[in-house]
């Protein structure tokens, strides 16, 4: 297959995300719906019930409200946050960020990254994928 | 460091690129001893998965010698031998807990792009694209390995590297294959593909107490494999009728469990396989499932069919109306290297388990392309190249 066509694929599903929320057909999410994560450790390990939450969320600071509560079944906690006024997809996009970082974390201690320096040449075809994985933990369903 | 990179579609080479470095307190960096090719990795280089960048590290069945260790890792000393399970999970998060390793959600880097295409992400694979994490892969000389403690074992002394090496991925993914897909003492199960993850499959299946299994190729290579080294029956797809055969085998009713190691290239002998290859061309669907196809039409009323083969988006003629009016549970998953590797690296040092007859094509890393080449295109009876740093 023809490199240009792959990378155009991948760019295509690159966007899936956001175009999907931006174009959808169907209802749209509350605006004041709750991003969360469910962390494997107990409510009192990320800061419940008032905090100092995760780093990651405290430095969004005012912008969100966060709250955690105890997942179903004893099988962790619920870590929620969202924007305290309108939201907009870059502070969504920041929450995802966040909440995902905080559980990583809280579970392990550490927040995975790939290898660096890594061994990837930048192209111009690779640039889309590169702003991608820019945004690899922002966006998503979350 | 040397290794072996991903160019573009259907190009490799072989390139200088940085070492790497401990990163994170319970990273090992592994001296590489060998490294295998895998049949999903002819998905990333036919861009079937079109996640990879230019100078990306192929690569996620290995094993080697530890030569530097974290502050944090407590399992590993310098000098090891380990053998390293393909995918990299924290073993902390709620889906390690349930020993489904794969599905880690501290392993993936970047969750973000299968989230979009799945639904929720799974974990991160080494040398598996961006999509799996971006980690860098094995076919090099040196690898960083995360999360050391959990995804890093210690090979017994009296097990090879040629053996040890298919611990990593194979081996544990073939496994999972007959465990999860709920083989039982007494059953028939049949196997489609009998790469090294089928043959795996087959012989996990045999210890697992099957009554019969009976694994399904054309290959003439491979299927002498199955019958010779692992002991099962074997039907060529090309010369016979695998529907017939399996009928009279199992006395009318089906096998019990059927196990699809073939994946979204697989190929058949009916009209099916060419509208398959059309469509993937032209892009309307991304894999070719006639082998799974086949599993659900043959797999008794009531019984369990596992996927194995790495599949990546969507497929046409999916057979829905035989899998659900039959009753059948089917199931899949990348392999949950962690949960299995332990026994099967025991099972290995007692001679139950033997797997370096799959290393058909033993070459130095600087001739990876030359070993996608033939693990490519089958030639010179190739089941597997391990590439030797």
């Amino acid at each position: 297959m023809d490199r240009r066509v792959v990378v155009a694929l991948a760019a295509v599903g690159v966007l899936v995300a956001r175009r999907r929320r931006a174009h959808r057909t169907g209802p749209r999410p509350r605006a004041d719906r709750w991003h969360a994560v469910t962390v494997n450790r107990p409510p009192a390990d990320v800061g419940a019930p008032a905090g100092p939450w995760p780093a990651p969320l405290a430095r969004l600071g005012r912008r969100i409200e966060v709250d955690a509560r105890p997942a179903p079944g004893g099988r962790g906690t619920e870590l929620r946050a969202r924007a305290r006024r309108r939201p907009d997809d870059d502070l969504d996009g920041r929450i995802r960020d966040a909440l995902r970082r905080s559980r990583s974390l809280v579970e392990t201690g550490v927040v995975l990254s790939a290898d660096r320096p890594g061994t990837t040449e930048r192209t111009l075809l690779n640039r889309p994928l590169e702003a991608a994985i820019r945004r690899g933990r922002e966006e998503g369903r979350l | 460091m040397k290794a072996l990179t991903w160019q573009g579609v259907n190009e490799l080479a072989v390139r200088t690129v940085p070492d790497p470095r401990i990163q994170d307190p319970g990273d090992v960096i592994v001296r590489v001893l060998r490294s295998a090719t895998c049949g999903s990795d002819l998905h990333l280089l036919g861009g079937y998965i079109p996640f990879m960048r230019k100078g990306d590290v192929l690569g996620h069945e290995f094993l080697g010698e530890v030569v530097e260790v974290g502050p944090d890792v407590r399992r590993h000393r310098v000098g090891d031998r380990v053998v390293v399970s393909s995918f990299v999970s924290c073993g902390r998060c709620w889906y390690c807990e349930q020993q489904l390793f794969s599905l880690c959600d501290n392993g993936n880097t970047n969750p973000a792009i299968t989230e979009a295409l799945w639904g929720a992400a799974p974990g991160g694979c080494f040398g598996y694209s961006h999509a799996m994490g971006g980690n860098a892969g094995s076919h090099a000389e040196y690898i960083r390995v995360p999360f050391a403690d959990v995804g890093a074992f210690r090979v017994p002394d009296g097990v090879s590297d040629e053996r040890a090496v298919f611990a990593s991925d194979a081996a544990p993914t073939g496994w999972m294959g007959a465990d999860l897909g709920g083989v039982q003492p007494g059953d028939v199960v049949a196997v489609w593909g009998c790469g090294a993850v089928g043959q795996m499959a087959a012989r996990a299946a045999m210890l697992l107490g099957a009554e019969r299994v009976i694994a399904i190729d054309r290959i003439p290579e491979r299927l002498d494999q199955t019958r010779r080294v692992i002991g099962a029956d074997v039907l060529d797809m090309s010369s016979t009728d695998v529907g017939a055969e399996l009928l009279e085998a199992t006395g009318g009713r089906g096998p019990d469990v059927c196990i699809e190691a073939v994946g979204m290239e697989a190929d058949a002998e009916d009209a099916s396989s060419v509208y398959d290859r059309a469509k993937q061309q032209l892009r309307l669907q991304t894999g070719r499932p006639s082998a799974l196809r086949e599993a659900i039409y043959q797999c008794r009323k009531g019984g369990s069919v596992f996927v194995l083969g790495v599949f990546a988006g969507f497929v046409d003629k999916f057979p829905l109306g035989a899998a659900m009016n039959k009753g059948l549970t089917i199931r899949g998953a990348q392999m949950h290297g962690q949960r299995y590797i332990p026994m099967l690296l025991e099972r290995m040092e007692r001679g139950e388990l033997v797997t370096e007859h799959l290393a058909t094509h033993v070459l130095p890393l600087s001739k990876g392309p030359k070993a996608y080449e033939l693990f490519t295109t089958k030639k010179d009876g190739c089941v597997r190249s391990v590439l030797v740093p």
